[in-house]
This record gives structure tokens, C-alpha cells and sequence, in this order.
């Protein structure tokens, strides 16, 4: 059995009921699968991919799990219109299923994995549920025989967006801005989509850049080589500026979250 | 936290309201900045004719459209052909709205101008949204327009979004409008429109800012096809009328239909052989103006206690159109194009007769057996005896 029949049986329990379930690809990977489900009234359309939690490798402590994203296809997560595109991590031991949102984790590498904490499914077994922080990088986890509890946490995950983004670079023109920044390494750019919305943070994350609210109008990841270096990926939005920061600056970039540094 | 929490405690403002309907009240007490009549008319006079648009008493019409703008919405109404979608952008201008246009239709209903739900997939569950109406999202972008022109960082030079809707009359809208009546009221009392499809508390009601118009315009003459209007619905809009130029202005008019003719012409089929001056002042064209002068001057008017038929300038530029269409196969003498005007009159103007009373048939007949237009008699008579027979 797949992971992802053991996901799709985890939500059987629970009541819903499998109206579809797809390959995208044809051959042995499940990786991903379109998936309906149905209870009642309530409808829920997926593009899931899911995989076996296991420890993390060497070079990390070993304490925490991940899984490894393989999948059927070259290049990002996918994406399609009325979907859901969401990771499951099957924790067999604890009857833990673990979730996070594929359009953050959109740009992992083929071979790269996605980390949850141990903490998280040490809480999910003993409480039902957990969440880890943070929220633009997010995973929640729910005991298997109560897996319909992930359900708000993806729900959420289709709701407009507010953070920070540190720029590379960014370039204001009237009420555009294009805006550049790491895909990787500035954490909350990953997060975002289009209609979400960001403002412009310093690196030490102590001041706003400019007192704008942008709207994203389009969002474009680019791979950037440059000679003996590993190549990054960088992230473009199309912005307009959809509102502004009138007073208190500060407190207002600290209640998004992340650590300013000095 | 979201948004709408910062713009409450007013530590930051924004621009768009369609993810929060509530937060658009915040500028929604905003009024008209001028009240100048003397000023905006002048400036509507100016942009109409700057348009090219020939109206009857411009001075006393674009002032009364005004006033009634000054105190609420309006509909222009007149008979087909004379600009009052152009008069009706003219307006907004005037008062530096930006606008939009949705044209009536009979299927019009409560859905299409307030709003309802529709289906979709949003986050991946078959689920039912709102979907806000004309009338809603017109006003939200008025709330957008009226928040960046607050904000002196964004130099925004529109103070209003209006929204124009055309062949007002061809809806239901009494019925589709209904939920409308309080909040278009024009009294004292601030209420907003209630969105019974709102799927969160703050989009179940809209405030319809205080600069926000809508100028509805109808047709007067197309009375087969429009709906009639309640008192209630009447005294939400001052009806103001457009009509046909004057019989003064008749030479004035058919020099602009020309160039509005040739202009269409070189845009759409002009080589580099096409002049548009020499379009407009052409021997052949001036000898049809002639006889399309007579017309008008014979039909379009209430002279001696029988009704006109009000020919708008519109109707006399797709006469030009076919000329412009037709000069290139004409002779070269001056009556040439007579005979193309015979078929234009025929196939342009004496279909839209259909509605004309037998007095303003008889004026029209009677006309025509003054001119040299075999084919545009014929259309006539086929029209009449179709009228007669049915067939």
C-alpha cells in the first residue's frame, strides 16, 4: 500500500468518501495523485502527494523525521486550477499524518525533503493535533483516526497572505512594484501567491524599506547559475500597491513575525 | 492578524476593499469636491465639444445634468442616435470620475446588479461565493478611487468611479434595482446596502460612497422593448432629456457626421489614398448632404401639429459610412452619389421607421415624392405594407 492509499484510508475512517483518485503520471509513482473527496455537502479537491516519514539523515541530529520528496515528474511541485496542492508525511508508528503546503515547498530540489519535528508528532499522537511554526512555513499533524482535523489547516492555507519579504531588489514605479528576492533564503517569499499580500523588510528586519502594502499580481521563480556556485532560485513579484503604513512602523513589521536582528 | 485589523487602528490605510466591503466606509462620506455649476458646465460644455457632440440647447442640458448629478443619479433618455452614452461619459469627466459601462438586457435580474452566489472551487472544496453585482463593485472601485485620490502620495486625479449603464430601460430594472432603493434614496440617513450573500461579516453590506452616480441611459422611442419604471425608481433618478440637434444646427451636425463617417473610414479600410479633408468637403458628398439636409428638415421636427421623427446624428453617420463605402465606384459629377444615397436611406434609415405613427409615415412619403430616390420610395412601401400585411 502507498502512502497515499493509507492517507485516503485515513480520511475513509473519518467518514469522507473517495471520488476520485488519479495518477498525474503514469507508471509506479503515485506522486501526485488528484484526489476528491466528499462528505455530505463538503467537497475537497487535492493534488496530493504523499510519502513514508522517516528519521532525518546524517548531518542532522537525528532526532527529527522528513520525507523525501519524490515524485513523477521533472521539476516543482505541481499545481492545477481547483486543487489543493498539499505534502502528506505518513508516521506509521505513532498513527501520525503529517501535512504542509505544497506551494511553499514548490521549488524543492528532486532529491530534497521537507523536515517535521519530532515535537510535532510527539504532540499530535498525545494531543490529536499540532501545528509548527512558522506560519509561512508551516506543517500541522493529526492523529490518522482523526484526520478530518487537517482539514482547517488547508482550508487556511487558501486565505490571503501578509508578511514580510526581504528584497534582493526592488523597483517602484507609480503604483507598481517588481520585487526580487531569494527564494530559499528569504523564508516568507516562498510562502506567497498571487493576490497575497507583503511589505518591503530591511535584512535586520528592524524597518520597512518603503511604507507600502504591495499586492502580488504575479509571482515568477527564476534559477539563477553563476560559475562554481550552486544554483539559486529566486523569486519575481509583480506588485500594485494596495495600501500603506501609516504609523507605528515597527510594531507593525514585528507583530508578522521573524527575528529582527541588529 | 489581517488587514482590516491594522486599517481599524488606523496604523495603516488601504485602497482596495474587495477582500473587506466594510473598510470602504472610511471614505465613503466623502462629497462631490465642487458644486460650481457655472465651472463644471463650462467644463462639460468644453469636453462635449471636444467630443464633437451636437446638442440642442447644450448650455441649458449639460447645466441641468449638472444640477442633477450635484444631488444624485440620473437617465439620460432621448430618442436613439444622440450621444447619450458619449454625453453620459462627457459628464463623468466633467466631474473627473473615471467609469464604466454595462449595458442593460432583459435577463437582468437582482443577481447581475447587486450580486448573489455562484459556484466554484476555492481551496480545493466545491463551494458557493459571492459574486458582487455592477452596482457593488462599481461602488468599491469608487471607494478605491476616492481613497488613493485622499492620499496625496498617490496622485491620483480622479475623485469618483461612476458606472453608465446603457439601454437602462431594457431591464427589468425596477425589480432588479429594488434593493437598491434605500441606500439610493438621497436622504440624510447613511444605511448600507445589505449583501444577504456575504460570505464573511465584512462583505455582507457596502456603503455606497457619497460621490458615487449612476447615469442610466434609454432610449424613448424603442417602446416595444422597455420595461416601464416605477414612481419609487423615478424619484431615485432625474430623467433628463437628450434630443436631435436643432433645425440651426442641422449644418453643423452633417459636417461632423462626415468627418465622424471619413474618420471611421480611414481607421478602418483608408489607404494612403484616403483624405479625410477631402472626404468631408467633396462636391458628391455635399450634393447628398443636400439632399439628407431636406430630410431632416422635412421630417425630423413637430412642425405644423404633427409629430417629428427624431433622426439621431448617429443614424446620419452610417448613411455617411456607406457613402464614404460607395465614393470610390461613383462617377465623377456632382449628382454621382445620389444613387448610393438612395440605397444607404434605404437600407440605414427606413428599416428603423417601423415604430413611426401613419402621420409621420404620411410626412416621410409625402417627402419622398419630392426626390429622386426610387429604391429608398420602395423600402418604404415594402415597410408600409408590411406594416399592413404582415409579409
Amino acid at each position: 500500500m502507498s502512502a497515499i492509499d493509507d492517507v485516503l484510508a485515513a480520511f475513509g475512517q473519518v467518514g469522507w468518501r473517495v471520488t476520485k483518485q488519479e495518477r498525474v503520471c503514469k507508471g509506479r509513482s503515485p506522486n501526485p495523485t488528484r484526489v476528491d473527496l466528499a462528505r455530505g455537502q463538503r467537497r475537497l479537491s487535492l493534488l496530493a502527494y504523499a510519502w513514508k516519514l522517516v528519521l532525518e539523515g546524517k548531518g542532522r541530529s537525528g532526532r527529527n523525521y522528513r520525507v523525501e520528496v519524490t515524485r513523477c515528474h521533472e521539476g516543482d511541485l505541481l499545481m492545477e486550477a481547483g486543487r489543493v496542492t498539499v505534502g502528506f508525511g505518513v508516521d506509521a508508528d505513532r498513527q501520525v499524518l503529517a501535512v504542509f503546503d505544497g506551494w511553499t515547498k514548490r521549488a524543492t530540489g528532486k532529491s530534497s525533503s521537507v523536515h517535521i519535528r519530532r515535537v510535532t508528532l510527539d504532540k499530535a499522537a498525545a494531543e490529536g493535533y499540532a501545528e509548527e511554526d512558522p506560519r509561512w512555513d508551516g506543517r500541522a499533524a493529526v492523529r490518522t483516526a482523526e484526520a478530518d482535523r487537517l482539514l482547517d489547516w488547508i482550508a487556511t492555507q487558501s486565505q490571503t497572505r501578509l508578511t514580510f519579504v526581504q528584497p534582493l531588489d526592488y523597483t517602484i514605479t507609480g503604483e507598481k512594484a517588481i520585487i526580487t528576492a531569494d527564494l530559499w533564503d528569504a523564508a516568507p517569499a516562498a510562502w506567497l501567491r498571487r493576490r497575497d499580500k507583503l511589505v518591503l523588510a530591511s535584512k535586520s528586519l528592524t524597518t520597512l524599506l518603503d511604507t507600502s502594502f504591495w499586492e502580488v499580481q504575479d509571482v515568477e521563480v527564476r534559477v539563477i547559475t553563476k560559475t562554481g556556485r550552486n544554483p539559486r532560485r529566486s523569486v519575481t513579484f509583480n506588485c500594485r500597491r494596495f495600501g500603506r503604513v501609516r504609523q507605528n512602523q515597527a510594531d507593525f513589521l514585528k507583530s508578522l513575525g521573524g527575528t529582527p536582528t541588529t | 492578524m489581517t488587514l482590516s485589523a491594522y486599517t481599524k487602528t488606523g496604523d495603516a490605510t488601504i485602497y482596495y476593499f474587495d477582500e473587506d466591503y466594510r473598510a470602504a466606509k472610511t471614505v465613503s462620506g466623502r462629497h462631490l469636491e465642487s458644486a460650481d455649476v457655472a465651472e463644471l458646465t463650462e467644463r462639460a460644455l468644453e469636453l462635449a465639444t471636444g467630443r464633437h457632440l451636437l446638442l440642442p440647447d447644450a448650455d441649458a442640458l449639460l447645466e441641468r445634468c449638472v444640477v442633477a448629478l450635484l444631488g444624485g443619479h440620473i437617465v439620460l433618455q432621448g430618442p436613439p442616435g444622440t450621444g447619450k452614452p458619449t454625453l453620459a461619459y462627457v459628464l463623468a469627466e466633467t466631474f473627473n470620475a473615471t467609469v464604466h459601462l454595462e449595458t442593460a438586457t432583459a435577463d437582468w435580474s437582482t443577481y447581475d446588479v447587486i450580486g448573489g452566489l455562484h459556484p466554484t472551487s476555492k481551496g480545493g472544496m466545491d463551494t458557493l461565493v459571492p459574486w458582487l453585482g455592477h452596482v457593488p463593485r462599481a461602488a468599491l472601485t469608487c471607494a478605491t478611487v476616492i481613497a488613493r485620490h485622499d492620499d496625496p502620495e498617490e496622485e491620483e486625479p480622479h475623485q469618483a468611479h461612476w458606472l453608465i449603464i446603457d439601454e437602462f430601460s431594457r431591464a427589468e430594472i425596477d425589480k432588479a434595482i429594488g434593493p437598491l432603493y434605500t441606500v439610493l434614496g438621497g436622504g440624510s440617513d447613511n444605511v448600507p446596502l445589505q449583501l444577504w450573500f456575504g460570505d464573511k461579516e465584512e462583505r455582507q453590506a457596502i456603503w455606497l460612497p457619497e460621490r458615487f452616480r449612476i447615469i442610466g441611459t434609454m432610449n424613448s422611442v424603442d417602446t416595444n422593448y422597455v420595461y416601464t419604471f416605477s414612481q419609487g425608481l423615478s424619484r431615485r433618478f432625474q430623467f433628463v432629456y437628450v434630443g436631435v440637434p436643432d433645425k440651426t444646427q442641422i449644418a453643423a451636425e452633417l459636417e461632423q457626421a462626415r468627418t465622424s463617417a471619413g474618420e471611421w473610414y480611414a481607421a478602418t479600410y483608408g489607404d494612403e489614398g484616403f483624405n479625410l479633408a477631402d472626404f468631408v468637403g467633396d462636391t458628391r458628398v455635399a450634393r447628398a448632404s443636400l439632399v439628407i439636409t431636406s430630410m431632416l428638415e422635412a421630417v425630423r421636427y413637430d412642425d405644423a401639429g404633427h409629430p417629428g421623427w427624431p433622426l439621431g446624428t448617429a443614424q446620419i453617420v452610417d448613411v455617411y459610412r456607406q457613402l464614404a463605402l460607395r465614393l470610390p465606384g461613383a462617377g465623377e459629377d456632382e449628382g454621382s452619389l445620389v444613387d448610393a444615397l438612395d440605397l444607404s436611406l434605404a437600407d440605414r434609415i427606413i428599416p428603423q421607421a417601423g415604430n413611426l405613427s401613419k402621420i409621420q409615415l404620411d410626412t416621410l412619403d409625402q417627402w419622398l415624392q419630392a426626390q429622386q430616390l426610387s429604391r429608398t420610395k420602395a423600402a418604404l412601401r415594402h415597410l408600409r405594407a408590411q406594416s399592413a400585411t404582415g409579409y
